[in-house]
């Protein structure tokens, strides 16, 4: 489910070095204050999707510019990364939520996965996570508390027959919450609700289509197996509409917030970069692009043999 | 009163060109028509409001007639129409759509007509369960096709799942409402060739 928003590098000219330069600076700052205030190995737990939020709450929060300064990497010590030095509560929180998602997220790895080394892997990580967990639970049980209870809800309806929308409102209400969480203002309160509401519901459906063809073979639960069996072509079609439609909201309800500061990185993220995203998984679905490529290059090859071997010939 | 100019997003020395085409970009992002159905709309009239006020204060000379968004009547609650669920279509306007749902399930199965699912359908779509909501305008408009009100919160729901908004589109938000009227044209066309023949 992480790794969906991102920035979009591809299309030329749509994004400024000097916002690119911020976006690796909070990048490398939440890296680090991961490892300082939840311990080392949260750092694993490092996601663009959590750097979207903090990019998010700092553009929220004010217009002053970010302060950074210049320092070696925290893992590699040869690199240098620039940290930023101002809105320290924010990272934190960015962080602690990333943690604690990130640690359902490995307990519901456990409960899915059949293999029997990807279970004792996932277990492991449990164990080293429970530390950096606590830390997080104690600054922010709230968050917690409606994650943990999302994820209970959701286990329990993707036991039934369920329609679409029903399957994702757990997750759409999850981050509901935890946006609604970026602003102390009411009415600002309100938009972030709707727009964490779409985001959430917009992942997880990705998700779906992107895992369509995995959860058949492997008998996991997904809307779209639910609603259409395994006709993949009819459920690519229908879901690029739920999707458009997911958007469309989303992109309205971000209309109405009110940013400060990074309206370019964060404008390149909601309206171009998760369009593309969708645009891209729809047209070429990552396990098959792999196989034709391969495929591909192969018959390439035996092509250019033959073509060689007739010249060959004719001389 | 906010800087008007704050507002608009211009600088202070902007041309009129420069404003009217920074009120016609911000117009169009905060439409009325964009936020039909939506929970925010209050949200998004009041920033509307605040637009109009200030370039009516930058042009404070020229006339301004046609370009007030503000009276654009597409809320479908405001059309007085006929309906069977008054109390239901209160809720809905008052946007308590939790009491809505409720009163709106507690009609039995037997009196679900076409309006009932055209209710349910918005209600579903002010609580962001789109795909619901979007079927269930769709079924209200098979029940009852000639309705203008249903086809047009159908035709709205449909454009935004066609993908044709945001930078990637090459029409903008402003064109839903089009749609409708072309269609409703088409369908007389259809209509009028098949009176013709039977004649």
């Amino acid at each position: 489910m992480f790794g969906y928003i991102k920035i979009n590098k591809e299309d030329e000219g749509e994004l400024l070095v000097k916002e690119l330069n911020i976006y690796k600076t909070v990048y490398c700052t939440l890296c680090k204050v991961l490892g300082k205030s939840f311990g080392v190995v949260s750092r694993l737990t490092l996601s663009y999707d959590c750097v979207f939020l903090a990019i998010l709450m700092i553009g929220l929060k004010s217009d002053s510019a970010m302060l950074a300064k210049t320092q070696r990497c925290v893992v590699n010590k040869f690199k240098k990364c620039h940290f930023c030095t101002s809105f320290e509560d924010e990272f934190k929180f960015v962080s602690a939520v990333s943690i604690i998602l990130s640690r359902f997220k490995i307990v519901d790895d456990i409960k899915d996965s059949k293999n029997f080394f990807k279970k004792f892997c996932s277990y492991f990580l449990l164990i080293i996570f429970e530390l950096p967990y606590k830390r997080a639970k104690k600054l922010h049980c709230d968050v917690d508390k409606i994650v943990e209870d999302k994820i209970k809800k959701q286990n329990l309806i993707e036991n039934s027959n369920c329609t679409i929308d029903e399957s994702s409102d757990s997750t759409a209400q999850m981050f509901s919450f935890i946006f609604s969480k970026l602003s102390t203002d009411e009415s600002q309160k309100r938009v972030l609700n709707r727009f964490g509401f779409f985001l959430g519901k917009w992942i997880y459906l990705i998700d779906a289509v992107d895992d369509f063809k995995k959860d058949f073979k492997g008998g996991n639960f997904n809307p779209f197996i639910v609603k259409f069996g395994g006709d993949f072509d009819k459920a690519k079609e229908y879901s690029a509409g739920v999707l458009n439609q997911v958007l469309y909201q989303l992109f309205v309800a971000y209309s109405l917030l009110e940013i400060k500061n990074l309206n370019g990185l964060l404008d390149n993220i909601v309206k171009l970069s998760l369009k593309r995203t969708q645009n891209k998984i729809f047209n070429e679905p990552q396990n098959e692009r792999n196989e034709s490529s391969f495929f591909l290059k192969f018959k390439k090859s035996r092509k250019i043999q033959r073509v060689i071997l007739e010249k060959g010939e004719n001389k | 009163m906010k800087d008007p100019y704050e507002v608009l997003g211009i600088s202070k020395n902007a041309t009129t060109d420069e404003v009217k085409s920074a009120y016609r970009e911000l117009a169009k992002k905060y439409h009325p028509d964009n936020y039909s159905d939506n929970p925010l709309s209050d949200l998004a009239s009041e920033k509307m409001r605040e637009i109009n006020e200030a370039y009516d204060f930058i042009i404070n000379k020229e006339k301004r007639s046609s370009n007030s968004y503000d009276q654009s009547q597409n809320s479908y609650h405001k059309n007085t129409v006929y309906s069977k669920f008054p109390n239901v279509r209160e809720f809905i306007s008052r946007g308590q759509i939790d009491q809505a749902e409720q009163m709106l399930s507690s009609f039995p199965e037997s009196s679900r007509d076409a309006e009932w699912f055209f209710l349910r359908g918005v209600i579903m779509c002010r609580k962001g369960w789109l795909d619901e909501g979007f079927a269930n305008v769709q079924t209200a408009c098979r029940m009852d096709p000639s309705n203008p009100e249903y086809r047009s919160v159908f035709g709205q729901l449909q454009s935004q799942r066609s993908g044709n908004f945001g930078p990637y589109s090459s029409t903008d938000f402003s064109n839903q409402s089009r749609c409708g009227a072309m269609d409703a044209c088409s369908f007389i066309l259809c209509a009028d060739c098949c009176c013709r023949i039977c004649n």
